[in-house]
């Protein structure tokens, strides 16, 4: 067995190493972290467009190309998502929670570096699983029905509590009130339409791309224009704007902003600590990024479940697990690692599904089906033995592939930092347009426009109340997955819920979900019980202090 | 009541209109003979639907209790948040905006939804450079070629990056 192994990986190793083998998985890669990184594009949306041209190319290399794409568009989504609070793919959404307010601090090449490094390891060793693994795994993962599929939503949907910051019931109303507009559009079991006004749009329901991009671009560019104009408006005597114009922007002279010199971006600290990720740092994580992977690669191999699931359990599961939950939220480099590293670990689970089964395990994998047809190769449990050398061309091009994103993303950071440097406001001026556009073309919809605006008042909204949106987008995501296969398990159990408790792996993950919940709960519990005798010890030191104060009064 | 308990309220009252007026008409009720799962469509429309009246409240009633405490308690003095932890606060976390502007708000806003509307009427050629010349001068640009050239020079990246590389149409409008 092990024999054949070897044989099979030389045998790919030939097949794979030619220069224009590599220079398509580079190629794949670059512009898979192009088009991630832009918001409103998909990797998915890349795959898809990037099938028929490997109508001409060899297996392998069309492929490699494909993966590349595929490798690069997961990770390229956090860029923008640590830039600009912006997630270029649905599945960065959970990066920006720590990675943007790292940034926030000056320390967004040390958000960058960790996102990249994170990425390269999970999705190399989800790779390395893939290879060695993947007939196992598919075995196991088609013994998940429906009632594991909503015991595993359930538990995904507990990280609401986590994410919901110092408010749990705001986050809890952004949660149901997420669960409520995915309502929106045709009950998928039944068919009957909800919410749909009469409006033919609505009844295909929203789509999550625009919803995404409003909630956290929009809000963003509102808040900006909000300074900038309320500068302008404060410029003294009216002769202000004269002045400023001078330099040619009207930026204020005021609040230690100096004529002419906009406001950047992002401002990179000059502490080189602060612009790189140490070795300390790196397996400080490492425990977080391994676990995450383990989740990452386990989500990855379900057939329809995705990324962005993964990054959020992943995320979820680490700060439940971390030393130091409190930086959750607010720049902890162990958040970050655990969204990017669980996100990208699907990227070699998915094809576990995939090629040893012929099931997708998500949309791009279902698109690479296609690649795969109009190669000749026909994915199921026979492709590995009829067509070795492709297949192991492919695994090699996998790892080959975390190379040149290693290499391809760390030189790149010199570009998105420059992109850090540039003016905001030219920034922004900018992306809206191509928040529009990227909306648009999700569906070739206007419609799907004016949903990203809508949402984007939604979002700022909801900024100026303090109501946290990432409950509402995990709702989102996730609560219409969880509807169908609860119906689904009703269908097979004949309506009994007894389902749930007689099926082990169903069991098991309800009885997570039920001590991760207590255990969160205790751990909110017991912080704000540390808050209130802090301040109780605050008021009684005060107290104490003026009663001795009074008493030496008294004695002179 | 502040502004906690004026989100709570306007909350819990729209929940409460989702669940006996907007269920109700906007999402039909099938018979349980012809529902294989016995699961209703309004199943989880209003369970979501509750669930955002029954949090509204609660974060009504917080407020009230709050407000009540701070009435018959003065507030201990809050520990002070460090410059850092305040920079920590990131917008993603629910944490408020600072000030407030309404006019400048709906101003650029307003540019927003000019743009999202004229875009299939004018066409992508014409709206976009039109609307990111705006967005550049609204927001303090006054250098008359940085703006023609950043909107010119986007608007034709966007043409040729989604028509001719991603066969993705953009919308045409009537005069392009």
């Amino acid at each position: 067995m092990a024999e054949l192994f070897i044989q099979n990986f030389q045998l790919g190793f030939s097949f794979f190493f030619t220069w224009y083998n590599i220079l398509a998985v580079c190629a794949g890669v670059f512009i898979g972290i192009l088009i991630g990184a832009i918001p409103g594009l998909t990797a998915t949306m890349a795959v898809a467009l990037l099938v028929p041209i490997t109508f001409g190319l060899e297996a392998v290399t069309s492929l490699a190309l494909l993966v590349g794409v595929y490798k690069g568009g997961i990770y390229g989504g956090s860029i923008t998502a640590i830039l600009m609070n912006t997630p270029g793919t649905p599945s960065a959404a959970a990066t920006l929670f720590d990675g943007y307010p790292l940034a926030q601090q000056g320390k967004a090449l040390k958000a960058l570096k960790m996102a990249l490094y994170a990425s390269v390891t999970s999705d190399l060793l989800s790779n390395l699983l893939l290879i060695l693994v993947a007939a196992p795994i598919a075995t196991a993962a088609l013994r998940l029905g429906p009632p594991e599929m909503t015991m595993l939503l359930v538990f995904a949907l507990t990280i609401v509590g986590a994410v919901s910051g110092d408010s749990l019931p705001k986050g809890l109303l952004a949660a149901f009130f997420g669960m409520l507009i995915a309502t929106v559009g045709i009950d998928q079991m039944t068919g009957a339409t909800r919410f749909s006004f009469g409006s033919i749009e609505l009844t295909r329901g929203l789509s999550l791309l625009p919803v995404l991009i409003g909630l956290f671009a929009i809000p963003e560019v509102l808040v900006h224009a909000e300074k900038v104009l309320r500068h302008r408006v404060r410029l003294p005597g009216g002769g202000g704007r004269e002045e400023a114009t001078k330099n040619g922007t009207d930026q204020p002279s005021s609040d230690g902003v100096a004529a002419g010199r906009a406001e950047l971006l992002i401002a990179i600290s000059p502490d080189p600590a602060d612009n790189r990720v140490s070795l300390r740092e790196f397996i400080a994580s490492l425990r977080t990024i391994l676990r995450s992977t383990g989740i990452g690669s386990f989500i990855g191999a379900l057939p329809g479940v995705g990324s962005v699931v993964a990054s959020f359990v992943s995320y979820g599961m680490a700060k439940r697990r971390s030393r130091r939950p409190e930086e959750f939220g607010k720049g902890s480099l162990e958040g970050l690692a655990a969204a990017e590293s669980g996100n990208n670990a699907v990227t070699g689970a998915t094809l576990i599904p995939l090629l040893t089964l012929g099931i997708p395990g998500d949309t791009i994998t279902a698109v690479m089906l296609g690649a795969f047809l109009i190669q000749g190769l026909i994915p199921g449990p026979r492709l590995i033995q009829q067509h070795p050398g492709e297949i192991y061309g492919l695994f090699v091009a996998l790892l080959v592939g975390n190379l040149a994103m290693l290499v391809l993303g760390y030189y790149g950071l010199r570009l998105f930092t420059r992109l850090a440097n540039t003016a905001k406001s030219l920034v922004y001026a900018v992306v809206i347009p191509l928040c529009v556009i990227g909306s648009f073309a999700v569906e070739n919809s206007v419609f799907d426009t004016r949903v990203m605006v809508a949402f984007g008042a939604l979002g700022y909204l909801m900024r100026r109340t303090a109501i946290p949106v990432p409950p509402l987008l995990i709702a989102f995501v996730l609560s219409p997955m969880l509807e169908t296969s609860f119906k689904q398990t009703l269908i097979l159990s004949r309506g009994s819920m007894s389902i749930f408790i007689d099926r082990p792996i169903a069991l098991a993950l309800g009885v997570l979900t039920i001590i991760s919940t207590a255990a969160m709960a205790y751990r909110r519990l017991r912080t704000k019980g540390d808050e209130h005798a802090s301040r109780s010890g605050a008021g009684a030191l005060d107290s104490s202090i003026t009663d001795t104060t009074s008493e030496e009064g008294d004695k002179q | 009541m502040s502004k906690n308990g004026v989100v709570g309220l306007v909350m819990g009252a729209f929940g409460l209109v989702t669940v006996f007026v907007l269920i109700p008409t906007q999402i039909s009720r099938l018979s349980a003979a012809i529902l294989a799962t016995g699961v209703s469509p309004r199943a989880f429309p209003l369970v979501a639907a509750w669930g955002v009246t029954a949090f509204g409240l609660v974060l009504c009633v917080q407020d009230l209790i709050a407000q009540r405490r701070a009435v018959l308690v003065p507030p201990a003095a809050a520990p002070e948040e460090t410059p850092q932890l305040q920079r920590n606060a990131g917008p993603g976390n629910g944490e408020p905006a600072e000030g407030s502007d309404p006019v400048a708000l709906i101003l650029f806003f307003g540019a927003i939804v000019a743009y999202v509307g004229l875009l299939p009427v004018l066409g992508h050629v014409v709206a976009t450079p039109l609307a990111i010349a705006g967005f550049m001068v609204l927001l303090g640009e006054r250098r008359w070629f940085r703006i023609v050239l950043t909107a010119l020079l986007t608007t034709g990246v966007l043409a040729v990056f989604f028509r001719a590389l991603l066969n993705t149409i953009l919308p045409t409008g009537i005069l392009f």
